[in-house]
């Protein structure tokens, strides 16, 4: 059991912060942690992708004379992509966030 | 017609490359945002009719965009139930922003307005992409896009109690986003791939399909929360209850009905048939509760289109409930629903927020006697409000009838009781609503006349396509038939 976790210690930890991440979504009342517990969220999961992706002793995708074993680059481009809309949705939780604490506040801008 | 290969392509990119426009260029000119955007939904119409034609003529087919093949390129992938999802969100669409001219002026401050018209061409862009897209990748992009036009479009007014259904909206569409991309990650790395074709023949010749059920398991949990399914709907009553009516109507009709397609797809098409019995009993349990719960809460909500959006989570399980069938019967009730729920709710929408232009009543109380004020509006109404409690004629009555005879064909007997009751249920609530508006006596102070044309019309389509589909549904049938007989080829 601990060596099979040790071998697969990338999906473990990933695994182990998506859980850190979706308790602050789930349970805490404050939307800025909500919000970060969002980003452990989506940084376990572009963890977990590299990891599917990860050959051991592998080089990085760029072709070079004499090296055969490279690392699977679309799962690093899937998560290129899915950085990009992570951005995204950050920004839009956090304008929503301070426009909420604004209304809460009583003051307009 | 080869040009029609290329329509589903420019019926995404248009309305995106539109949207970009108005946000750009049209920010002072507000009237000329409507007019472009009621012409990029007609061009959207023609085109799927276009497509439908040829679906209907020579069967399903595939274009690959830019001509790459599969594993580089985007495949997008055509066929008889895509092309009756793209019509139904050509004509609500249309419909919605025809009808927001005079509602979203009344509404919003009017700087806000060309970011309207941008937000609602983005979110039909983008649903349209999900529809159309063959590999879960693309869908997960185009699910994306589409909730973060939706967050914005619940929040556009402003007021602290959008923000907040708004912001629960975001958190909880979010996660369902997130748990996509988790379960491509399972299936991609058994699989290898992400394209639907290629993941079904590859998931043939697995030995182990814990995996891949793994996988399938997270994506259908992230369209139970799309699709407002029991426990995961906490956040629709407020979002589709605080949001603009057009808005409302679009959310309500389209948005969570692609989610039971999102369902669909996952079921039939990339993991056909790889299901343990229990994961099925479970899903059904869930969305039976959630059938009933949703009609119950709706008997006892006072603010009308919170109701109706309580009502949106019993109607859309009936949908739902279909796809776990695994039947010819049940897959066509779920179509058939689909169908009725976007026409019907639309308009039951559509004619709440008429009422609140003309008179600012949200609650029920207030609007005693308000059909003898507004009879055509209301009488529109009260269409929507027959096919929601599946009155003959209507089509809300042809997709429970389905339902109903699958789940009584294969002897689900719990399935049977939980859409009798939710019919029932939902006749009563119906019943409740008819009553406060058209028999009790009318508050002698208020005058109230007749909404607008522009408002009137829409209005009117709608009621007559619930009342259109209800009398002769056979002509959805030469959609849906051959469509539901395809996928179900599709099963082992």
């Amino acid at each position: 059991m601990l060596k099979a976790s040790f071998s697969n210690l990338i999906y473990v930890v990933s695994m182990i912060l998506f859980l850190i991440g979706f308790y602050a979504v789930a349970m805490r009342p404050s939307l800025i942690k909500k919000i970060i517990g969002i980003n452990i969220m989506e940084t376990a999961i572009f963890l977990f992708l590299i990891g599917i992706g990860n050959k051991k002793g592998g080089a990085s995708p760029l072709v070079v004379e004499g090296i055969e074993k490279y690392v699977n680059p679309f799962p690093q481009a899937m998560v290129l992509m899915a950085l990009v809309v992570g951005v995204g949705t950050t920004a839009l939780a956090l304008i929503l966030a301070v426009r909420l604490f604004e209304c809460e506040n009583g003051e307009k801008r | 017609m080869s040009f029609v290969l290329h329509l589903p392509v420019l019926m995404v990119a248009v309305p995106i490359a539109v949207a970009v426009l108005i946000s750009v260029l049209l920010t002072f000119k507000r009237n000329i945002a409507f007019v472009l955007s009621v012409l990029t939904m007609i061009f959207c119409l023609i085109s799927s009719l276009f497509l439908m034609v040829k679906v209907i003529t020579e069967g399903s087919f595939v274009y690959y965009v830019s001509d790459w093949p599969p594993p580089w390129g985007i495949e997008i992938f055509i066929d008889r139930l895509s092309v009756y999802m793209l019509l139904l969100i050509a004509i609500v669409g249309l419909i919605s922003i025809i009808y927001s001219e005079l509602y979203i002026k009344k509404v919003l401050d009017h700087q806000k307005i060309p970011f309207y018209y941008m937000l609602v061409l983005f979110l039909i862009g983008s649903i349209v992409g999900f529809v159309i897209s063959g590999d879960i990748f693309n869908m997960f992009i185009f699910f994306e896009i589409l909730s973060l036009s939706s967050y914005s479009l619940v929040a556009i007014s402003g007021d602290r109690e959008a923000l907040r259904a708004g912001f629960r909206y975001l958190v909880m569409g979010i996660v369902s986003s997130l748990f996509i991309l988790l379960g491509l990650g399972f299936i991609y790395s058994v699989t290898g791939t992400l394209n639907f074709t290629q993941i079904a023949l590859r998931v043939k010749e697995l030995s182990d399909l814990t995996v891949i059920q793994t996988g399938a398991l997270l994506l259908i949990v992230a369209f139970i929360i799309e699709a407002a399914i029991f426990p995961l709907h906490v956040w629709l009553p407020k979002a589709h209850g605080k949001a603009p009516a057009p808005v409302s109507a679009l959310l309500s009709g389209l948005v969570i009905g692609i989610g039971v397609f999102g369902m669909i797809k996952v079921v039939y098409y990339i993991l056909p048939g790889v299901y343990p019995v229990s994961f099925v009993v479970f899903f059904r349990g869930l969305i039976s509760v959630g059938i009933i719960l949703g009609a119950i809460f709706a008997l006892f909500e006072n603010d009308l289109k919170i109701l109706l959006a309580q009502s949106s989570i019993s109607q859309i399980g009936f949908a739902a409930i279909g796809v776990f069938f695994f039947s010819y019967s049940g897959l066509m009730g779920s179509m058939l629903q689909l169908l009725n729920h976007a026409f019907a709710k639309s308009a039951l929408f559509l004619g709440a927020g008429a009422v609140i232009y003309k008179t600012g009543f949200r609650n029920l109380d207030e609007m005693k006697g308000i059909g003898k004020r507004m009879p055509i509006t209301m009488g529109f109404f009260a269409i929507g409000l027959a096919s929601i409690a599946s009155i003959p004629m209507t089509c809300g009555f042809v997709s429970k009838y389905y339902l109903c005879l699958a789940a009584i064909k294969q002897g689900l007997w719990g399935s049977v009781g939980a859409i009798l009751l939710g019919g029932f249920l939902s006749l009563l609530y119906c019943l409740r609503i008819i009553s406060c508006i058209f028999f009790e006596k009318p508050d002698s102070k208020v005058e109230v006349k007749e909404a607008p044309l522009k408002m009137l019309l829409p209005l009117g389509v709608l009621a007559f396509l619930t009342i259109f589909f209800g009398v002769f549904p056979r002509a959805a049938f030469v959609l849906i038939e051959p469509g539901v007989k395809e996928i179900l080829g599709f099963l082992r």
